[in-house]
This record gives C-alpha cells, structure tokens and sequence, in this order.
C-alpha cells in the first residue's frame, strides 16, 4: 500500500510540474525594438514630460507571426503602422500621394513615373531612396508569390534621381490601386532573404512607417508600438500604440466596456450590430459611422446550370427577396436596399442611374410563369422543363451568422414564390472547394472592400470568367461584359475610366451573375474623449494611418 | 482501453514482463493506426491549404506560382508518396511545415503545447482529487441532504456545455466584478514569481471550468464505485474494529474505490484535451485549441497530423499508465 501512496504522490506532483512548466517557460519569441522611441523629458528640461499618448486598440484576428511577408493579418497592420506604401486610397476614394509624392502616367498607360519623398527614412534611421523603392518592386516580383502579377506586367524598373520608372509590358490602368498593398520594405534586411515567407529575422519588422514596432507577446496577446519621431509627414498623434488581440467578439466587447481597450480594428469586417445597443446604453462609447465599401452580403449564379443561367430567371429571383427585411434583421436596421449595379455609392464612379432592387412576388411570379415553369401538382413547388421540382442548391458559409442567416431568409423568399431550396452550409475552404466545384445554383457570399475594387474595378473581379481563385465567382462570359474589363484594365485616362466604371455596372444590371442583398452603414465605436478620426474605407474603419495624424485625445 | 484490458482478470500467469510487451506492442498497433487516420482525414476534407498560405486575395493573384509552391511543398505528389514521406519524416523527427504558422511544426506546437498541458494536467489531477473526495463522502452519507446536495450540483454543472460555462464566468468574475482578466495568459511585461502568479490569475478561470467538467463526470464515478463497495465484509470489519468514518473511508473504502477512476481518467484525456479546445477559445488562451482550430480553418496538414499525433500519443500513454497502475491499485487484476 505504501508503494500505491508513493506511485500516485508522484503522479500529482509531476502531473502539477509539468502544468506550471508551461508558465515557468521562456517568454515566446518577439521581435526586440527596432529604434525605441518611447518619449522622454529632455535632460536638463525642468518642464514635467507630457503624458503619453497611448491608443488601445482591439481585434480578434489570429495574428501568427510578424512577417509582414507571410502573415495576412500582420501585413494589413503593419501597411497601417510600421510600413508605408508609395500611394493610398484617400478619402475621395482616388489614389493619394504617400511615399510617392507625385506620380505620372504616360498616354499609353504602360510608363508609370513615382517621385520619392526626399526625407523618408527608415526606422533604423538610414536614408529611403528610390533605390530601395525599385528593390522593393523588383523583390515582390521575383520572390513574393502574391505579386504574381508582377512578373507578367512589370518589364523593367528604373530609376532616375528620385524617380521610380516602371515600364509595363502591357496597359495596365489598375496599378496605381495594386500598389496601395505593397508596402516598400528595406534593401538592408531583405536582400539576403530568397524567402521572405519563411523567413524570421528579428529585424523583418524594421520599415519606413509613423510607428516603429516594439514588441510582440503571443501569450498576452499584444502588439505594443511606438511614435516614430523621425517619421517624414512629422509623429503621429499617437505615443503608444497597443494592439491587443481577443479570440472572441464578446470577450474584445467586454474589454471595450470596461475601458481596457479604446477601440476595434478589423479589416473588411462588420462591427455585430446587436452589440451595439448595450455599449450605448453605457454611455462612454460613440460610434462613428460610414458607408461600407464592399457588399456585405450577396448572391451569385451558376451560369452553366439550367435554371440560373436564364437571365429571366435570375430577374425572377431578384424580384422574389426581400431586401428591406434583410437590412431590418440580419444588419440591424443599418443596411439599405442596393442597386442591380452591384458596389455601393462609395465607390467612385457610382452609377445613380440604375434602378433599386426591391421586392416584388407578383413580378417574380409572372417571370416563372413566362417560363413556363409551374406548380402542376400542388406541392408548392413549381416544376421546370423537365417536369421535375425546381429544387436550388444554396452553398453558404456556415461560419459566418450574417451570410447563414441571410441565406436563410432567401429560401424562405424564394419558397414563397415556388423554387425549392437546399442549403449547404459549409465552412470557409469547403465553399471555396464547392465554389470552384461549381457545385451550387446560388452561392452567398461576401464582397470586401479591397474586393470590389480588385481586376477591372466595382465588383468584376469576382464575376470575369477568366479569373480565378478562393473569393470570386468567374461566372460571366458575356463578350461585350469582358471586353469591357480589358479596356478599363488598359487605361489609366481618368475620363475614359469613369465611363468604363459606369458601363460594367449597367451591365452587371444587365446580366445579374450576382446579386447584392443589402448595402450598410458600418459602425466604428470608439471611447469618448477621442476626437478627429479620419474613416478609410480600406483598411477598416476608425483605425488606419490618416488616423495617426488627425485623431486626438481630450 | 485500459477497461478492455484490465478489467477481466489474467487466466494464465504470464511473465510481467511478457504481458507489458504484449500490451506495448497493442499500443504500437494502435499509434500505427492513428498514425495513418491522422494523415488521411484531413486530405479528406475539402479546401485547399494553399490558399490559407499566399491569402486570400493573393491566391487569385499568384497564377502559375501556386502550381510551383505545391510542388515545392509536395502538395502535387500522389497520396502514397506523401504518406511515405510523412512516415519517414516522423521516424527522422521531422514534422513538417504548418502552412499556417510559416514555420516547422515542431516549433509552432512547442508554442502551445505547454500552456494547454499548463491548463490540463492540473484540471486533471485537482478534478480527480474533488472527484474522490466529494464522491466518497456522498456515497457514505448516500441518501443525506449532503448527497442529495452534492449529486444535483454535480448533475447540474456536468449537464451545462462547458463553453457556455466558460462564457458565463468570463461575463461574472471578469466583466461583471473585475476580479480576473478578460482571458489570454498574461499580462506581459512581469517576470519570475510576479510572471508565475500573473499567469496563475489568467489561468484561474479556465481551470476551474476544466476542472469542473471533468471532476462532475468522474463524481459520479466515484460515488457509484463507493457504494457498490459499501456492503463489502471488509467494511463492515473495519467499522466493528472501532474505526473513525473517516479512516474507513479513506483507507479502505476509496482505496478500493479508485481503479475505475484511474481508467475513467485515462479514457477520457482525450476528451478533456478537446474539451480545452473551446475553453482556450472563450478565454483567448494560447493553447492547442487555438492552434487546432486555426489549422483545420486553414487545411494546414502537417499541423493537424502532429497536433492530433500529439493528443492520441497522450491518450495512448494515459491508458498505458493505467494499465500498469491498475494491477498495483487492485491486486485481483495481476
């Protein structure tokens, strides 16, 4: 009995060293200052140092790792904060100068000139020249696999005191939009580096943005960085910038409420509306609020399957939703019914003359009807050609509550004027499996922001045929639709590219591969005592680098 | 497992040494098997890892490099080579690479691995401890109010998804009173003592939700196990010799008590480390939950074969720990 003590004394302490070893361990990899920067009085200042200025944000995305290569999530943060781009999209949703300070475009949109801002430098405080911007170019070509693109569009990169030539083997009118993404990274970091996916030096956070990174702490869940006082359009109002990072909604919501955090970031995502009456209720946070750039929430077509690819039908199908009913319960009252156009009025070039999806049973009825497609047999479900139930495979995103749900309401809608439907809930890479698969009638999904202006711009890289990959729908062939993307792909006149923008929305009407359920008013709440934020429809509400210089605290 | 193989007592004397080997070399069988379901059902699943790699948007943008980097990562090659691969490569001691974390697999589950077994083993054992102790104590007093008491507590916390337990005490002791923090494992910054009793603050919550799904379901257990031994002989001499309750009950009662406890912990390690999995999710704890969850959102393939390698390698060791204990908790099974 003395041996059973012994064997099960030991079994609880080992079991109880081997749980606290995980605490006891080394602190997790983070990357150590590049250049601190945490301000200080001046010796001999008699003066009290101001008290810091220090902005909570907080997220739930699942950061991995601070490459900003090889980490999704990390590369759109640090484009915000540690990394500058040579353009960004500005407020008036044209592109605005940022490391490129002026840029020209030749008549044949195939030499693109940059001009260089002459007082960048980098966090380790060398010098950022136009050499290191057409080694950036150069690197995301040959090394970056999501540039590509590059390899087929950029001949040859120049440069010419501080300009930046790029000579383009082909128009490509998009390029100034391409580049909002690529951020100009250090020659004397990445050089060396054949894989930038890979790799994990210490010194792959070092870049030429308004903050300089300080440290990252998986197990806290915590970016921390700091003001970059050397930074070429002057530091930013902020101090100290914290990113903290919950695995949860609510949990990232209870912070907000109890003060732990000043505000949320989120790329191409919506703040949950039903949070929001309760953060009012309290009183202490406010919510600044503007017109999403993506879709929240739509439906595509199969082309190639027999019901959906009559056009009449799909006219029928955009009749039979109710649009306001979706904006009322899934979005909370804060969408509005859409255009057949597709994007929403943020987009530049929106085109006003199209007109207003809304529902109406006896159009889609009669639409079936002219079909020919009717309920013979009485079993509420019309009977198409074939005489056989029309029974719509819906494909959806099970992990997503406002697709799932939205989806939901439209089979209901479509049930109520005779089309039966499956739904097939899935998760993220299963829709993408079953997307590709074309196995589906109605596919939900999501335009984001960055989406809708991708390819040919407002919303025709989901839908060109020709293209490819996980988020878009490649489901129109339609010659004059395509043509249309190529002549818009080709130039960079302004003129030209608005009348193009206005034309692939009339078509889209036209043709409907796609339908958008409702437009929203995103929602960006933020604790009071915070004034002058800038919105940018990019990169996610209150939380981007116009921010850093107009925002202020009481 | 361990039920399987213990509960039915030896009918030949076989050499101790014998029966372990033939008990191990089951086990192999079992890893074996494990081994190759690990490889194949996450290439069942549809989707593509690749995807999760270059990003979402990069992955219409990369073209013909896509093709190049399934090539590099083998992702092209027939199923029968990469499961050759895959089975050298564990005998080699090289995992792979988590097309998630960017980085070998080895390192990416060495990130979290410890602070799931931080969470885990101590639920384990403070569960097993309350089990037998609060289960003994309700079987002695089996028809008091301290059992009536004890059983609908018990009933009634097993009976709550732990995720929605976790939920609530995150929501009470958290936002509502502000004793602990809003999940996460530390605070950051401390270190030594003030780092080990930071994470001990952080780790409060969850442990008590792990520890309370477990220690409900091994109550029941044990207050099944006490009564049935109750009625013994033994017990009624040891009451006639004048023994206090107490020494009846812990040393001879639960003493004899505990093998379907320790079987009952080895079976259900498995579960309790899944169980950690939405308890790590609700509390923002950087454990194997989080990694699993993200690696099968993502495909990442190496990632889950080790994860879940990882997790039935524990369980396997857990049942082959029990079947060793179990002939030394009861001589009647040697």
């Amino acid at each position: 009995m003395r041996t059973i003590r012994q064997l099960f004394a030991a079994l609880v302490t080992a079991a109880l060293l081997a749980g606290t070893a995980g605490c006891a361990a080394e602190p997790e990899p983070s990357q150590t200052p590049a250049t601190p920067t945490t301000p200080t009085a001046a010796p001999g200042d008699s003066t009290p140092a101001a008290k810091p200025v220090v902005l909570r944000v907080g997220s739930t995305k699942p950061f991995k790792t601070t490459n900003t290569f090889s980490d999704y999530w990390y590369g759109v943060l640090s484009n915000m904060t540690t990394h500058d781009t040579l353009i960004k999209l500005g407020s008036d949703m044209k592109p605005a100068p940022w490391l490129a300070t002026d840029w020209t475009v030749s008549e044949d949109s195939r030499t693109f000139t940059f001009t260089i801002a002459d007082n960048a430098t980098w966090h380790d405080g060398t010098p950022l020249t136009a050499e290191n911007v057409r080694f950036s170019i150069e690197y995301y070509r040959d090394c970056d696999p999501e540039a590509g693109w590059m390899k087929d569009v950029i001949e040859s990169v120049t440069v010419d005191g501080n300009d930046v030539i790029l000579s383009l083997t082909r128009p490509y009118g998009n390029l100034l939009i391409e580049f909002m993404t690529y951020p100009v990274v250090p020659e004397s970091v990445w050089s060396d580096v054949e894989d930038p996916l890979t790799y994990e030096g210490p010194d792959m956070v070092i870049g030429s943005g308004p903050f300089v990174f300080e440290s990252w702490d998986p197990a806290a869940g915590r970016f921390v960085f700091t003001a970059n006082e050397d930074y070429f359009q002057g530091k930013p109002n902020i101090d100290r910038l914290e990113v903290n990072i919950y695995r949860t909604m609510d949990a990232l919501v209870m912070a907000l409420s109890r003060g732990e955090i000043d505000t949320w970031w989120d790329y191409s995502g919506e703040f949950p509306y039903t949070h929001v009456p309760p953060l009012l209720k309290g009183g202490d946070i406010e919510f600044a609020t503007a017109t999403y750039l993506g879709v929240p929430a739509a439906i595509g077509f199969n082309l190639d399957r027999a019901a959906t690819s009559e056009l009449v039908f799909r006219q029928a199908v955009a009749s039979a939703i109710n649009y306001r009913q979706i904006s009322e319960l899934v979005f909370s009252g804060y969408g509005s019914t859409p255009t057949a156009g597709f994007v929403p009025p943020t987009h530049p070039d929106f085109n006003d003359g199209l007109p207003q999806l809304v529902q109406d049973k006896d159009k889609a009825a009669q639409l079936l009807d002219s079909l020919g497609w009717k309920d013979t047999n009485g079993d509420g479900i019309r009977e198409g050609a074939d005489r056989k139930n029309i029974v719509l495979t819906l494909l959806t995103r099970g992990d997503v509550p406002s697709t799932l749900r939205s989806t939901e309401m439209v089979a209901a809608d479509l049930k109520a004027v005779g089309i039966g439907c499956s739904l097939k809930s899935v998760d993220n890479a299963t829709w993408v499996a079953a997307k590709d698969a074309m196995d589906y009638d109605l596919v939900f999904f999501r335009a984001t922001p960055w989406g809708t202006l991708m390819h040919a711009s407002h919303g025709s890289g989901y839908f060109d045929s020709r293209r490819s990959g996980s988020g878009v729908l490649h489901n129109l062939a339609a010659a004059e639709y395509l043509a249309t993307c190529d002549a818009r792909l080709a130039t960079a006149d302004l003129a030209e590219q608005e009348r193009l923008d206005r034309e692939l929305q009339r078509m889209h009407a036209e043709y409907l591969p796609g339908i958008a359920l409702t437009w929203i008013e995103s929602v960006y709440p933020y604790r009071e005592g915070w004034d002058g934020w800038t919105i940018d429809h990019i990169y996610g509400g209150v939380v981007n680098s116009f921010s850093w210089f107009t925002v202020t605290r009481n | 497992m361990a039920a399987e193989t213990s509960a039915v007592p030896a009918q030949r004397h076989e050499h101790p040494s014998a029966t372990l080997a033939s008990r191990a070399a089951r086990y192999l069988a079992a890893l074996f098997i494990i081994v190759s379901l690990n490889f194949l059902l996450p290439r069942l699943m549809p989707g593509d890892p690749l995807m999760n790699l270059v990003g979402e948007e990069g992955y219409y943008a990369a073209g013909g490099a896509l093709d190049e980097l399934r090539s590099e990562l083998g992702l092209d090659e027939p199923l029968p080579v990469q499961y050759g691969r895959y089975l050298r490569g564990l005998l080699s001691g090289d995992w792979g690479y988590s097309y998630l974390y960017l980085r070998p697999v080895r390192d990416a589950i060495a990130l979290h691995l410890r602070w799931t077994l931080a969470l885990v083993l101590p639920s384990i054992i403070i569960a097993a401890l309350l089990a037998a102790v609060l289960g003994g104590l309700a079987a002695w007093r089996r028809g008091s109010r301290t059992d009536i008491g004890l059983s609908a507590g018990n009933l009634l916390v097993y009976a709550m998804p732990h995720y929605w337990l976790a939920m609530l005490l995150l929501f009470v002791f958290s936002f509502r009173l502000g004793w602990f923090p809003l999940g996460r494992a530390t605070s950051g910054g401390a270190t030594d003592l003030p780092y080990l009793l930071d994470v001990g603050w952080h780790m409060l919550l969850p442990l008590v939700v792990i520890t309370a799904f477990k220690a409900t379901y091994d109550f029941l257990i044990v207050r099944n196990s006490v009564v049935s031994i109750l009625g013994e002989d033994y017990v009624l001499m040891a009451q006639a010799k004048g023994l206090s309750a107490a020494s009846v009950l812990f040393r001879h009662v639960l003493r004899n008590a505990l093998a379907p406890l320790v079987t009952v912990t080895a079976i259900q390690f498995g579960m309790v480390l899944s169980g950690a999995l939405l308890v790590e999710v609700v509390f923002s704890w950087p454990g194997m939950g989080t990694l699993i969850y993200d690696a099968i959102g993502a495909r990442d393939y190496p990632l889950l074969q080790a994860a879940f390698l990882i997790i039935a390698v524990c369980v396997l060791l857990a049942n082959f720990i029990a079947d060793v204990l179990y002939p030394l908790l009861d001589p009647r099974t040697r």
